[in-house]
């Protein structure tokens, strides 16, 4: 289950309610645009004052995956 | 009316901490809300090697706070910056990643400077040109040269970002983004684009600060907490060397306070060095128990610029509001209890930041101070001649002077009140001016015999065999109040080379807000003065004109007559 700030960034540059922001998938969300993913993650970023590999900007698709890009960061 | 104006103010002072925080938060902006009514409307033109879409969410909430709404007219990928002027652009901005090129290092910068050249040949708006590049020298060396090109502005984003500690490039976003441009740079340029460097070339300048004394300027409160008792903390003394600084880049300070003028004359002269700021900084001074909406509107009067020039930072919200409603169109900046946001908010206030220090600020504080010895002049004597001799005005006409070119367009693009037809010329306008044969620019430079006023007024128009087409005619306010316009007008239109054979002069003229006082005098010059002149032009014949009377007080010295075209 993705964590409520994350969820909330999804919900807030995507326009929608929180329930969609939790189910929402880059590819499959309209509103989930290419230029709206960058801003996603921007703020998620900012948020957590940490940065993504460049890969993660292709593999993360969903809050669940950002959660988890998340650990892997804070991991390392 | 601006009965909304009170509701309006208190949300923009709620954005002033987030905009003009060190680093402002990407979500807080973007959730801001601007609704304040747009002092301009227009398209800007956008130029560009690299995205520029991640900044403009973030650009638009600044320019709105800025008072400008922009249409974005955005361009294809272009390395080769091959441009094609937009019609009715307000302005043309550059955005370009100069490592994209694949030149060799050493001959970026001087293609990169053609282009430019080229861009202003062919636009008539403003071009304001942002370089990125990782390596600072080379943005330093375009900034550099395009600095030294007439009629660009070129920004520098690696001083920008220095300057916050923020790097300016992310290799990382390259791929996903289209921009190296790292997320806290997207942040500090869109901001500099918003409120600095995009308002700067197209809204005029504010050029007073008006600023409240207790809980501005220090802490405390001078009457009851006494001389010694009010506190200049750290951060109090870097907010008064920072408007100390203002003042050397062309913003005149006025005080405006609510206490005994004895008391805050000796707290000045008692609390230096401490104190940052003198009196003497201050072009005017306004220490009462009246009304402070009141106090503006005077110091306005005095400085001769018009109440939406001023800026006024007060530490009272109920101070703020109240001079929001009687003076609707000064801008307002809510001081905080830390210095250092009061500092920040002033930084960050549209209108204030200029892409030059204005050169004549010395003397426009001089004139000011002059101004008091003038009015006794005028109250002594007993009619304009006599005054005007006792005045000794000379005035220097100086035709197509290509060295002033940038000081004309200045004042072409500062000066609202005695600016006929508003055409706001750039300094490539004015060149092209210049070197048209048929066409003049006239400067004309003034003092008396208590100050040196520099270069005060413009006359640009073209020759049309008997008729002469006077398309702007502009004077700082700093010479208005002489009764010296047409004695400006006439000296200089007699000294053209060909004045001999004109038999008709037309003035154009736009009507605007502000600029009552050129179209007030443009009306004394028909013959029936009392009429409304709307929009458009009117002619005068040159006989009309000859009735002007110059006095033998006023010299009039004409330099480099030879360079006139006509």
């Amino acid at each position: 289950m993705a964590s409520l700030p994350v969820i909330e960034i999804i919900a807030r540059v995507l326009r929608i309610s929180v329930e969609q922001a939790r189910r929402a998938e880059r590819g499959i969300s309209q509103e989930w645009d290419s230029l709206r993913h960058i801003e996603i993650l921007m703020q998620v970023e900012e948020e957590f004052e940490l940065y993504f590999d460049e890969s993660d900007f292709a593999q993360i698709i969903s809050a669940d995956s950002i959660d988890a890009a998340i650990v892997r960061i804070r991991g390392n | 009316m601006e009965t909304s104006r009170g509701p309006s103010q208190l949300a923009r002072f709620g954005r002033q901490a987030v905009i003009s925080a060190p680093r402002p938060k990407r979500a807080e902006v973007l959730q801001l809300e601007v609704e304040d009514p747009p002092r301009l409307r227009g398209t800007l033109s956008i130029w560009r090697n690299h995205a520029i879409e991640p900044l403009l969410p973030l650009l638009e909430v600044f320019l709105k706070h800025s008072g400008i709404c922009f249409e974005m007219a955005i361009g294809e990928y272009d390395d080769s910056l091959w441009f094609a002027p937009a019609e009715g652009s307000a302005a043309e901005l550059i955005w370009f990643d100069l490592d994209r090129l694949n030149l060799d290092s050493h001959v970026i910068s001087d293609w990169f400077v053609s282009r430019i050249d080229r861009v202003i040949s062919m636009s008539s708006s403003p071009v304001v040109v942002v370089p990125v590049s990782r390596d600072p020298g080379l943005v330093n060396a375009v900034t550099g040269q395009i600095e030294k090109t007439l009629g660009a502005f070129c920004a520098n984003p690696s001083t920008t970002c220095e300057g916050f500690g923020t790097p300016l490039i992310d290799e990382r976003l390259s791929g996903p983004l289209g921009t190296r441009v790292s997320r806290d740079a997207q942040m500090q340029l869109a901001r500099a684009l918003g409120i600095h460097w995009l308002p700067a070339a197209v809204l005029p300048h504010h050029k007073l600060i008006a600023l409240d004394l207790d809980g501005t300027l220090h802490q405390g409160v001078l009457g009851d907490d006494g001389i010694n008792g009010i506190e200049v903390s750290p951060a109090h003394r870097r907010l008064q060397d920072f408007l100390k600084k203002l003042t050397r880049d062309g913003i005149m300070l006025a005080l405006v306070s609510r206490n005994d003028r004895q008391l805050v004359e000796t707290l000045f002269a008692e609390r230096q060095p401490d104190y940052g700021l003198s009196l003497s900084d201050f072009a005017a001074i306004e220490v009462s128990w009246g009304s402070k909406a009141d106090a503006i509107r005077q110091i306005a009067a005095f400085t001769r610029i018009s109440e939406d020039s001023v800026v006024f930072v007060d530490d009272n919200a109920g101070e703020l509001l109240t001079v929001a409603l009687s003076c609707p169109t000064v801008a307002l900046i809510h001081a905080s209890s830390d210095a250092n946001c009061t500092l920040d908010a002033i930084r960050w206030q549209s209108g204030l930041w200029r892409w030059t220090s204005d050169s004549v600020s010395d003397i426009r504080t001089a004139d000011l101070k002059a101004n008091i010895e003038r009015e006794r002049l005028l109250d002594e004597a007993n009619n304009l001649d006599r005054y005007l001799e006792e005045l000794g005005a000379e005035l220097k006409l100086n035709f197509n002077p290509t060295e002033d070119i940038q000081r004309l367009s200045d004042l072409s693009l500062k000066t609202n009140q005695f600016n006929l037809n508003q055409l706001r010329l750039s300094v490539s306008d004015i060149a092209t001016r210049m070197q048209r044969p048929d066409s003049f620019v006239i400067s004309i430079a003034l003092k008396d015999r208590i100050s040196d006023s520099g270069i005060i007024a413009l006359v640009s128009g073209q020759w049309l065999g008997k008729l002469v087409v006077v398309d702007e005619l502009i004077i700082s306010c700093r010479a208005l109040g002489r009764g010296l316009e047409s004695i400006i007008l006439i000296q200089a239109l007699r000294k053209l080379k060909f004045w001999e054979s004109v038999t008709h002069v037309t003035f154009r003229f736009q009507t605007t807000e502000r600029n009552l006082p050129a179209r007030s005098w443009l009306a004394t010059l028909v013959e029936d003065g009392n009429q409304q002149l709307s929009s458009g032009e009117i002619v005068v014949s040159v006989e009309a004109l000859n009735r002007i009377i110059v006095p033998n007080s006023v010299a009039t010295l004409v330099i480099d007559q030879d360079k006139e075209s006509c």
